[in-house]
């Protein structure tokens, strides 16, 4: 009687965990899609607005959820707090926040490449470097989407099919 | 002639809110040794411009005093012992002024200068990127200078007798040397004029300053940093000319204030205002009052007789003074040198009349 209680509980966690797996797969494209929108409201408010780069971060904060307004925002306090290099402050803020938004090592690269640039040079060179970024992380969704149409599915089911397995095994 | 002079000494309000912005602004943004002498620099007295040099001392200029600053907030000669500033404290300090935001400034930067919040303006060298034979932008800014405002107390009071006449407004010209207080004395004007006065039985007049280079009202986010009178409009970083046909077109101003006017076609703009009945102030550059005939710069604008007076500033001992007064054909009305000799009648026979 103990064993089959045991293989539930060992079938429900495997259950989850191939669940988990999969919503990793599923969230990474649209936290990367929200994260391209916003460098792309970051380059429209540059060009065209000329706004500070506090308050372009406020604002995208603002208009994002989850990790990444997290991030935008604490960048924005970075600033506001009166820091004299927000490139470490802005390479901190992507560690901190990005793992929580499924966006892994890569993501990481290509946004904290922008720390040494954002806000030092003259609109033409900000564009530049904001493009590159975009660039990176288009080639990172589209992988994500693929990874997630392959591997999303899979992980949900093996999950299933391995916690089944388990509990045939003390059945 | 004690009563010409305006102070920059007295306690006021202004030089109170002064401090409490280079408290709040500017000492956050420099190196700590440096904002610690120059906190102690500023118990005698707030400095005017403060000179980082990357890999050299801080040169700091304060009233009459001036000299390489020491960590106990003194000013000397020597360069040894003074404060240093590296080039990534250089670039620290233009980072925290610019707010991270140096596209934001893009312009100006290409123009050799920022203005900030609270009228602090900040001049940069550096390396520049040039194409074409014209600065791009600069690459690496090796240095800064930091000028703070003065407020000249009482300087639009000190002019107002020579700019009326029977209450009539004329349109003048303030002459200076650079850092002689002329956009300071024009922007007093500018607050008094537009406020009005009940002690000089003066009405408020509708006034639009041309701030082409932020110096005059100092806006930030289209707000004045400096009190330019509630009857003013501030066209912030437009060009003199545009600035000048803009403002009349659209704002119906009774006077236009434009700082440093220069070429044909700022002159041919001032024409457009005065035929339009609007009054303008306006300032050049200039050190004696001789220049004003000899230098070519001056000959159209004195040709064209499109101002009515001249009045050739001077710095004196703690604020700015008047040197002498023109009326529209360069004839002295009035003039310090000749003024413990002649100047009372001059003055009552020229500009003080109404």
């Amino acid at each position: 009687m103990h064993e089959a209680w045991l293989g539930m509980m060992l079938w429900a966690l495997s259950l989850w965990s191939g669940l988990a797996v999969a919503e990793g797969y599923r969230m990474r494209p649209r936290q990367l899609r929200a994260l391209r929108e916003a460098l792309v409201r970051m380059e429209t408010e540059i060009v065209y607005g000329r706004t500070a780069l506090e308050e372009i971060f406020r604002r995208l904060a603002a208009g994002t959820s989850g990790p990444l307004a997290g991030f935008f925002a604490e960048v924005a306090e970075a600033i506001a707090g009166g820091t004299d290099d927000l490139a470490p402050a802005f390479r901190q803020a992507v560690e901190r926040h990005f793992p929580r938004a499924h966006l892994g090592r890569e993501e990481q690269a290509a946004v904290s490449a922008l720390a040494e640039v954002l806000g030092r040079t003259d609109v033409a060179s900000q564009i530049r470097h904001l493009r590159l970024a975009l660039s990176a992380l288009e080639a990172l969704e589209a992988r994500a989407r693929e990874e997630e149409a392959r591997y999303g599915r899979l992980a949900r089911a093996f999950g299933f099919l391995f916690g089944l397995f388990l509990l045939v095994l003390f059945l | 002639m004690a009563g010409f002079g305006a102070s920059t000494k007295e306690p006021t309000s202004e030089t109170v809110g002064l401090r409490a912005m280079v408290r709040s602004r500017l000492l956050p943004a420099l190196p700590p040794a440096i904002g610690r002498a120059l906190e102690a620099l500023s118990a005698a007295g707030l400095p005017e411009e403060i000179r980082l040099r990357a890999g050299r001392p801080v040169e700091v200029v304060a009233g009459e005093r001036a000299g390489f600053l020491t960590p106990d907030g003194r000013l000397g000669a020597a360069t040894d012992g003074a404060v240093r500033v590296s080039a990534d404290d250089v670039r620290r300090t233009f980072a925290i002024l610019t707010r991270h935001s140096v596209y934001a400034l893009e312009e100006e930067i290409r123009r050799g200068y920022v203005t900030l919040a609270g009228g602090i303006r900040v001049g940069v060298a550096g390396e520049a990127v040039v194409e074409g034979g014209r600065v791009l932008r600069l690459r690496s800014i090796g240095s800064l200078n930091i000028r703070l405002p003065r407020p000249v107390v009482g300087a639009g009071e000190m002019l107002l007798p020579y700019v009326l006449e029977n209450n009539r407004l004329l349109s003048t010209i303030l002459v200076g040397p650079p850092r002689g207080g002329k956009t300071t004395v024009l922007r007093d004007l500018v607050r008094l004029l537009s406020a009005g006065s009940d002690r000089f039985r003066l009405q408020g007049r509708r006034v639009s300053v041309i701030d082409e280079r932020s110096e005059i009202a100092a806006a930030v986010d289209g707000v004045p940093s400096f009190d330019v009178g509630p009857r003013t409009d501030v066209l912030d970083g437009t060009p003199k000319a545009e600035g000048i046909v803009m403002a009349v077109r659209a704002l119906g101003p009774e006077v236009v204030a434009v700082d440093e006017l220069g070429g044909e076609a700022d002159l041919a703009a001032v024409r457009t205002a005065l035929s339009a009945g609007v009054v303008v102030l306006a300032t050049v550059h200039g050190d004696r009052p001789e220049a004003l005939r000899t230098r070519p710069a001056f000959r159209p604008l004195v040709e064209a007789g499109l101002f009515e007076r001249w009045i050739v500033l001077r710095r004196q001992a703690g604020g700015v003074g008047v040197q002498a007064v023109y009326d529209g054909a360069l004839r002295v009305l009035w003039s310090a040198r000749e003024g413990s000799r002649k100047g009372a009648s001059a003055v009552r026979g020229g500009a003080v009349t109404g």
